[in-house]
């Protein structure tokens, strides 16, 4: 049983005792502890259940690799599944469930997924839910999702925040055990800009347990030492608890740094995402050590042998009473030595090398410890947790010679450097055979935009095992940063380590080598996703030959964990089956994130009110206040219409029509773009941008027009104003002010650079009001101080007047077909103007329309509106727009692709009026199906509706379609299909339904 | 010209909108005239011109300059921004249009357009760096300079008039939603603590 044998753990603080609930019972832990090792100072080894065969799991590794111990954690606000128990700190009131059972931990039903495993084979989704079809949908889906994922989805809202921060350094130093210390501490001694960043609370990495002296003094002094002095550089930034997750293009780097995740009080940031630029990223990221693969290394007890120790060193928690280790290399002994100087029992070290271990294994052997060369363990004995291990040679099949009983095992089946971050984004790998590792190939790092490596490693993530090697690499490599980065020239020393004498590792991918068929089938290779030695060696019998097609038939490295434990061993596994090199095997790729990040973090503050920016009309409070329903148009939000108390939207929108028809309403046209175009060469550039001519505008006057993209395509329209000799007023639709500001700007600048002409968007600048409807003459006749009769005032004029006291610009223009004015003034006196004409025109019943009403009016009319009856596939000649195409221009934008064949085919689809027999609403998007059937078996189709209303001022419904020869079919029924098939037939007319001759708006 | 560190218009009319939760102070300022310059900056007799006519010394790329009440801010290669009271705004934009009157160019009140917010306090630089995609750091942006960069998702400019405090102009139509991130980019308890 697991249990703490000792106070002294280095992490923990004995004199600070903390209370936390697991599975709803409480536990005492010390400041210090991860969730793992508290419970395992309280027994509890087994901490979860896997994912496929729900098989009892206990917690294997002491760090981010852990693939078995995940929680939900936290509650309600503060709820999130999938937290690795190694990486969680406890505090007060912690409380986590374990996941994937039922219904209990200790009892599970799921399990039986365990005895029916002969049947589930590797690819057993893909080969069973495919037959017969029609299972998938009513009985294999619903099962799976009710089986799948790990932790539960949170239900509620997260109740923690989330922030950003951009950093720009000379370099990123990743991980700060030894050689990031290092590095850091000898480029930072140059005057660079550094930044150190550790994943863990504590700097110093594994050297401080694994490792005696450095410079003469015990590890942590001298880790003390370095951090002194590197705190006391202000060129260098040091952070902990903050994760390298990425490495991106041109040096570009994410840092995740975890704020309160380990604190009672949850105040301020949860979790801050770094994005940092900078000129060169040393990964010092350390190295994960393997799991060996023997029939039951899966069972609760069995630990990496690091993780043994760490949770003896680190924590006082010891995983058994007595711990067999099985090693293939020299490091696990250190496991051994501890344990025992510890005063816990070692019965036996197995060394599964015929030659066994060097300096180490001598010294186990002298503290009276046994240790076994060439053997090594066929099977666990213990289903919930070790009880026994049988011992066989490691050359055979599997035969037992012995069995020991044991409550632990630790086995280490060599290192593997962590390379993700220099994997990332495209470092190479290479294969080392004397160390059966794959290490970054430092000739073929990521290359910046000068083609030149913006990465480097250092220390176990380079390959090296000796730290009298690592600490060299490390200064050497701060004193070269220096330098390439023009630091000041400094001398560092290389720190003094004793070289330990070791023997090398020794690959065994399968314990033993030749072991047999039952013991390969209890041999995991993934811990999280249940994949095991026979699965591998069935899929590549099966001819997935590739470790990429191998991962996505397994699920072999596919968890949460990324297969940071299982990975090597599994394409090992592989290549031994294909009878191929591992290095010709290869890795899968290696993505960011390294390890999981919280979604919140990426979203960084864009939450609630800042979720995303909402434009603001100078008059928008006026229609919060006022019941305006909103409906977003581009990042504006325009009222959709205001509805009154006890009336429906639809309600609101026809009372709005028929006042503003009747008598004058009012419509805040504030949104719309307005750009100003000006220069000696303005015309010119607005003859090319526009469809229509424009320079041969009168001052004073206005104009609609069109502009197309170089395809011919319509992109935006609106009415332009001659202001003066060289400026002109361009209005845009609402959201196209920016859009069309960067299309000008941009044939400006790569185009016709030689026109003078500036072009400056003063959307802002101004409210833009619309007085529309017979009486709104009557209206601003009552504000005063300016002749707008039609006299002084003609349709489609302008002129800048005093109204009301107000400064104002007044433009003659109508979008619904009524007599109308927009008036313009400075943004800051847009709502005093509002309120100045609601009281001028209470007398009218004035009263403000929404969007909805505007494009009833406007359909009334028959009048287009960019994105409902265009869709970036429409040219003006579709929507019968010929009329605003100049025929004496040379060139416009867009008149080059009107000729082509395409554009030219007679039976394009043309813009038409639709009216149904009915008189009812068309749907929105409903096509017209013609005669006969396509090549898919679908109706040809013929048609489809583009604008449909219920208008008011008809009492009916009516629509604009594009329909095929549409104005040539004039007064035809073409039937159009709802989705739920039922026709409705509708017939073709004269888009404009109200007022053809115009005689309305020209009064 | 010396710059001056602060111009009288930027302390005129300015309410503070932080509160005690927050570990810097914001201020949003009203009555701040703006007029758009649009004009060939590599013409150096305008550039003079308009030096005399407007009493201030024309910055060079990405640099502001200031007098006691008025500030001209490096927009783009062609483009300037004046700040000044806005009750001055009428009669400054005169004498710009008189000065550059024979030359291309284009000048207008842009008053309504923007909105004038401004950082108080020790941590004005790391604040900016939780919102813009730039490096704020002591030796890189200097006292003066003006970036016209992003905060979060709306545009904006940003300069330090000095050690201790910004100006952040932004659009009107988004005037809440920088508020609202300034204000929340602040709070007590999330500070950076790097510089």
């Amino acid at each position: 049983m697991s249990r703490r044998f000792s106070n002294k753990g280095r992490l923990i603080q004995a004199d600070k005792p903390i209370k936390f609930h697991f599975n709803g019972v409480q536990f005492t832990g010390y400041q210090g502890d991860t969730l793992a090792s508290a419970l395992l100072a309280n027994g509890k080894l087994l901490l979860g259940r896997s994912f496929k065969y729900h098989r009892p799991r206990g917690v294997v590794s002491s760090g981010p690799e852990e693939p078995n111990f995940l929680v939900n954690l936290g509650k309600d606000h503060f709820f999130e599944p999938n937290q690795r128990g190694t990486m969680t700190n406890i505090f007060e009131g912690l409380t986590a469930t374990s996941q994937n059972h039922f219904p209990a931990l200790e009892f599970d039903f799921g399990e039986i997924n365990s005895w029916l495993a002969r049947f589930l084979p590797a690819g057993f989704y893909y080969k069973m839910f495919i037959h017969p079809r029609p299972f998938w949908k009513y009985i294999y889906e619903p099962l799976i999702r009710m089986s799948a994922g790990l932790g539960q989805a949170p239900k509620e809202k997260d109740g923690s925040t989330y922030e950003h921060f951009h950093a720009f350094y000379d370099v990123v130093v990743v991980g700060g055990g030894i050689a990031g210390l290092q590095t850091a501490l000898v480029a930072g001694r140059s005057g660079i800009k550094v930044l150190l960043i550790e994943q863990l609370a504590s700097w110093g990495g594994r050297a401080q347990i694994d490792e005696d002296e450095i410079d003469d003094a015990p590890v942590n002094s001298w880790v003390n030492k370095v951090l002194e002095e590197l705190a006391s550089m202000p060129n260098v930034s040091l952070r902990t608890r903050m994760t390298g997750v990425g490495v991106y293009d041109h040096g570009y780097f994410l840092g995740y740094e975890q704020l309160n995740d380990h604190k009672a009080n949850k105040d301020g940031p949860r979790h801050r995402l770094w994005k940092i630029r900078s000129k060169l990223i040393v990964c010092c990221t350390g190295a994960i050590e393997r799991p060996v693969s023997f029939a039951g290394n899966d069972i609760p007890g069995v630990l990496l042998a690091s993780a043994v120790r760490d949770y003896a060193i680190n924590f006082g928690v010891s995983i058994g009473q007595k711990t067999v280790v099985i090693t293939n290399n020299d490091d696990a002994y250190k496991t051994a030595i501890f344990l025992k100087e510890s005063g816990l029992e070692v019965p036996v070290i197995l060394d599964a090398r015929e030659h066994g271990g060097g300096e180490a294994a001598a010294r186990a052997r002298a503290i009276g410890i046994r240790v076994e060369n060439g053997k090594v363990i066929s099977r666990v004995i213990g289903r919930k947790r070790v009880l026994g291990v049988n011992v066989c040679l490691s050359s055979g099949e599997g035969e037992t010679t012995e069995r020991i009983g044991c409550d632990a095992v630790a086995m280490s089946g060599g290192w593997s450097p962590v390379v993700h971050l220099w994997s990332h984004c495209g470092g190479k790998l290479e294969w080392n055979d004397e160390s059966s590792m794959f290490c970054p190939d430092k000739s073929r790092p990521p290359t910046n935009e000068n083609g030149e490596g913006f990465m480097e490693t250092a220390g176990a993530a380079s390959g090296n095992t000796q730290l009298n090697e690592i600490v060299k690499e490390a200064t050497e490599l701060g004193l070269s940063i220096g330098r390439k980065f023009g630091g000041k020239q400094i001398r560092s020393n290389v720190p003094k380590v004793k070289p330990h004498l070791e023997n090398p590792v020794e690959p065994f991918w399968l314990t033993p080598r030749k072991a047999k068929r039952k013991l390969r089938n209890k041999t995991f290779l993934d811990f999280q996703n249940d994949v095991k030695i026979s699965d591998v060696e069935l899929a590549a019998r099966e001819g997935f030959e590739s470790v990429e097609h191998l991962k996505r038939y397994t699920t072999l490295g596919m968890a949460t964990d990324q297969g940071k434990l299982s990975n090597i061993n599994g394409l090992a596994v592989l290549a031994n089956a294909l009878d191929s090199p591992i290095s010709k095997v290869g890795t899968t790729t290696f993505r960011p994130p390294y390890t999981p990040v919280s979604m919140g973090s990426i979203a960084g503050s864009a939450r609630d009110s800042v979720f995303q920016p909402v434009r603001m009309s100078p008059i928008h409070g006026w229609h919060v206040e006022h019941d305006a329903v909103f409906e977003p148009v581009g990042f504006w939000r325009r009222p959709y219409c205001f509805a009154k108390k006890g009336e429906t939207t639809e309600q609101a929108v026809n009372r709005e029509i028929l006042q503003t028809r009747s008598s004058v309403g009012m419509l805040d046209a504030s949104t719309l773009g307005k750009l100003i175009v000006s220069g000696p060469d303005a015309g010119k550039f607005l003859d090319l941008v526009y469809t229509n001519m424009m320079s041969n505008l009168t001052i004073g006057t206005c104009r609609y027009g069109l502009m197309c993209s170089e395809n011919g395509f319509l992109i935006d329209d609106g009415v332009v104003a001659r202001i003066d000799e060289n400026t002109f007023l361009c209005h845009t639709t609402t959201g196209g002010a920016e859009r069309i500001h960067s299309h000008m700007e941009e044939w400006l600048q790569t185009e016709w650079w030689d026109l003078q002409v500036f072009v400056q968007n003063i959307t802002e600048q101004y409210a833009q009001i619309a007085v529309v409807g017979p009486n709104s003459r009557k209206l601003l006749n009552k504000l005063g101080g300016t002749d707008i009769s039609k006299e002084a005032l003609g349709f489609m004029e302008w002129t800048d007047a005093l109204l009301g006291g107000f400064q104002t610009r007044i433009f003659r223009i109508s979008f619904s077909g009524e007599l109308s004015f927009e008036i313009s003034v400075e943004a800051s006196v847009g709502l005093d103007f509002w309120n100045a004409l609601l009281d001028a025109g209470s007398d009218y019943g004035v009263m403000p329309y929404g969007t909805e009403a505007l494009h009833v009016m406007r359909a009334e009319k028959g009048f287009i509106m960019i994105g409902d009856e265009t869709d970036g596939t429409i040219i003006p000649q579709d929507l019968n727009l010929n009329w605003a195409i100049s025929k004496k221009k040379n060139d416009f934008i867009g008149k080059r692709a009107h000729e082509r064949i395409f554009m030219r085919n007679p039976d394009r689809w043309k813009l038409v009026g639709l009216e149904t027999l009915d008189g009812s609403v068309l749907p929105d998007g409903s096509y017209a199906a013609g005669a006969g059937h396509n090549l898919n078996g679908q109706k040809h189709t013929i048609g489809r509706v583009t604008s449909t209303y219920f208008s008011p001022t008809l009492n009916r419904g009516i629509a604009m379609g594009l329909v095929q020869n549409g104005p040539d079919r004039v007064g035809e029924v073409i039937k159009f299909e709802k989705i739920s098939g039922e026709i409705v037939e509708a017939t073709i007319v004269d888009p404009v339904f109200y007022d053809k001759s115009g005689s309305k708006q020209n009064v | 010209m010396t710059k001056v560190a602060v111009s009288k218009m930027f302390n005129h009319s300015k309410i503070q909108i932080s509160d005690e939760t927050n570990y810097l102070k914001v201020f949003q300022h009203r009555d701040v005239g703006m007029i758009t310059l649009r004009l060939d900056l590599e013409n150096q007799l305008l550039k003079r011109k308009l030096r005399h006519a407007l009493g201030i010394s024309m910055p060079s790329v990405r640099q502001t300059e200031a007098t006691t009440d008025a500030l001209l801010g490096w927009m783009s290669p062609d483009e300037l921004l004046y700040f000044c009271m806005k009750s001055e705004v009428v009669n400054r934009l005169n004498r710009v249009k008189e000065t550059m009157t024979s030359y291309h160019s284009l000048s207008l009140d842009v008053s309504d357009a923007r909105v004038v917010f401004s950082l108080e306090g020790g941590k004005v630089r790391e604040v900016i760096a939780k919102l813009a995609p730039i490096d704020t750091a002591i030796n890189s942006l200097e006292l003066g300079e003006i970036r016209r960069t992003r905060l979060s998702q709306v545009a904006a400019a940003i300069w330090l008039t000095e050690e201790n405090r910004a100006t952040i102009i932004c659009f009107r139509s988004v005037e809440k939603y920088l508020r609202d991130l300034l204000l929340i980019s602040c709070k007590k308890g999330s500070e950076v603590g790097v510089w």
